[in-house]
């Protein structure tokens, strides 16, 4: 068993290692439906949101859904945080840290109820407003599958449930190469720009120039909220994040305060080494068809 | 309901090419493109029907439901609207499997669903098709139905599991504020305090909505499943979450299934 997210241990063993292939016969999976058909069989049943692929991958990593799993929060914004100011807005970092924070305990806790390893594939809704954040996540708890002799073929031992926002596919090529989700982490920025001088807004009202005031309020937003999320994935144990999302625009109803939000999935090397995956090159043969066009002579 | 006549010759079905390949490879020959319909009204709805879960006081001690005060506020499920739209995709999944029954199929393969109000928001419509098909050399048994084809439903037998049915399941979820914090709550508490009813409105459309699908299911897997969530928001907040998949009997036991081979495509 290899610990995490604590301490790393061997590498990881079982299907994960085994890159042998296995043709199909179709024909003889018809007649399997056949035979089975119609036999009633009552067995542990799971729900998951995700694609019949994802199951199938996480099946040969030796894992299986359990459940959907939710968690939804929304905290507070009191009014008056928007009103065009200097600096932060203080108020809606901590409420995005306080609802992010809470959704994500939420998962963690029903994860861990339905004696989950972790949950893969969560899905993160943002929605700010002028008086609170919501946020809502959802995703899919995986457990490790036995066999028909009880025994678990998937080598990684949690001692709490991770959560990661990677698909099914991206959890099974990463823990291939001896890497593993080990939290979902996220932080948010919002700064107010500043204004313009009014003499400056006069003058350059005609003119294509940068607006240097939201350009350095957006690289002070990103600043910060980078440095907490790197707090973070320090916090959680991990030592990197991949497949970052940003939402960096202005807030709809108050467009003077850039907003920076980001969040990933923070992972750590559990193997002894990064194990490099052996590819097979493929050429498909479902190219999409290229339409001429003939108005295109003309 | 069913409209079986005509169908001597030709076969017609839903199926792309690839699926309609691997179909015929696994045994499976498509008799015709099978489809069920339901048309309905849906009854006004009011807060008096709702299944209350949760009630919610003010935070700051008055308007605990006294005459001069407004009502504390509320969580409840909207079930009269909900059970109406189940029925509706129930009865128009009757319809479409005794359509292939009709033409002596055993599954119907490629199930799609549309539901669209048609003409306000008092009406609805459900509308399903896929393709019926027939085992080569089966005999009788409960008709399945099933989202999956082709390929996809190849790797599925593989895995050790067998079609059931297309599932849906679906919770609307309610909440009234009342006095409660969403507009008047931030004059009186700080940044960052949890806005309790506004998480469990979101969290109750989605639990409910999986846990009504885990009940139909009855012990059986729920996969390749489309979770859809809409959020009216007001005074009254309303969250809707629909859940449609496709049910599967696990028939024996498979693991681990061969690792897949990492590939990387050379193709645009």
């Amino acid at each position: 068993m290899t610990e995490a997210p604590r301490s790393a241990g061997a590498p990881p063993t079982g299907p994960l290692t085994d890159g042998t292939h296995r043709e199909t016969d179709l024909g003889e999976l018809g007649r399997m439906l056949s035979e089975t058909h119609g036999a009633p069989h009552v067995g542990s049943g799971c729900t998951s949101s995700l694609s019949l692929d994802e199951v199938l991958l996480l099946h040969a990593a030796g894992l299986e859904p359990a459940a959907v799993v939710t968690g939804a929060a929304a905290a507070t914004i009191p009014p008056g945080s928007w009103t065009w100011s200097q600096g932060q807005v203080q108020a809606a970092d901590v409420a995005f840290a306080q609802a992010f924070g809470s959704a994500r305990d939420q998962l963690r806790t029903q994860a861990h109820q339905l004696g989950a390893i972790g949950v893969v594939a969560v899905d993160i809704e943002l929605q700010v407003a002028p008086h609170r954040y919501l946020v809502v996540m959802l995703g899919t708890a995986v457990r490790a599958a036995t066999d028909e002799h009880g025994a678990s073929h998937f080598g990684v031992r949690y001692p709490t449930p991770f959560l990661s926002d990677l698909s099914a596919r991206d959890f099974v090529v990463l823990s291939r190469s001896g890497w593993y989700p080990i939290d979902l982490v996220g932080s948010a920025s919002f700064v107010h720009a500043p204004r313009r001088g009014v003499g400056t807004a006069i003058g350059q009202a005609r003119q294509n120039v940068e607006l240097t005031n939201f350009t350095e309020t957006l690289y002070a937003a990103r600043e910060l909220a980078m440095e907490r999320i790197q707090q973070e994935i320090i916090r959680v144990g991990g030592t990197g994040l991949l497949d970052i999302h940003f939402v960096d625009d202005p807030v709809p109803f108050a467009g003077h305060v850039v907003r920076f939000v980001a969040y990933g999935t923070a992972v750590k090397l559990l193997a002894t080494s990064h194990t490099h995956p052996d590819l097979q090159m493929v050429v498909p043969l479902d190219d999409p068809v290229i339409s001429f066009d003939a108005a295109a002579l003309g | 309901m069913a409209a079986t006549e005509g169908r001597a010759g030709a076969f017609d079905s839903g199926l792309t090419t690839p699926d309609f390949a691997a179909c015929l490879s696994m045994g499976l020959q498509p008799i015709g493109l099978v489809q069920g319909f339901f048309c309905g009204q849906l009854a006004g709805w009011s807060s008096y029907q709702a299944e209350v879960v949760n009630n919610y006081s003010c935070a700051w001690g008055w308007g605990r439901g006294g005459q001069d005060h407004p009502p504390p506020g509320w969580l409840g499920v909207a079930s009269p609207l909900d059970q109406a739209w189940s029925t509706a995709f129930s009865t128009a999944h009757q319809r479409m499997a005794e359509e292939a029954a009709g033409l002596g199929a055993h599954g119907v393969v490629g199930v799609q669903v549309e539901m669209s109000h048609p003409t306000n928001d008092r009406s609805s419509e459900v509308h399903l098709w896929g393709t019926a098909v027939r085992l080569s050399g089966a005999t009788g048994g409960h008709l399945w139905t099933t989202r999956i084809a082709g390929h996809k439903l190849a790797k599925l037998v593989e895995a050790g599991y067998a079609p059931a049915s297309v599932l849906y399941s679906r919770c609307t979820a309610v909440m009234y504020e009342g006095c409660y914090m969403e507009h008047w709550g931030p004059n009186m508490v700080g940044a960052g305090t949890l806005l309790t009813p506004i998480g469990d409105v979101h969290n109750l459309a989605r639990t409910r909505a999986m846990e009504e699908a885990r009940r139909h299911a009855g012990g059986h897997s729920l996969y390749d499943v489309e979770l859809e969530a809409h959020e009216v928001e007001g005074t009254t907040t309303y969250v809707t979450c629909q859940v449609l998949g496709s049910l599967v009997r696990r028939v024996r036991p498979t693991l681990p299934l061969a690792a897949p081979v990492a590939t990387v495509s050379l193709g645009d």
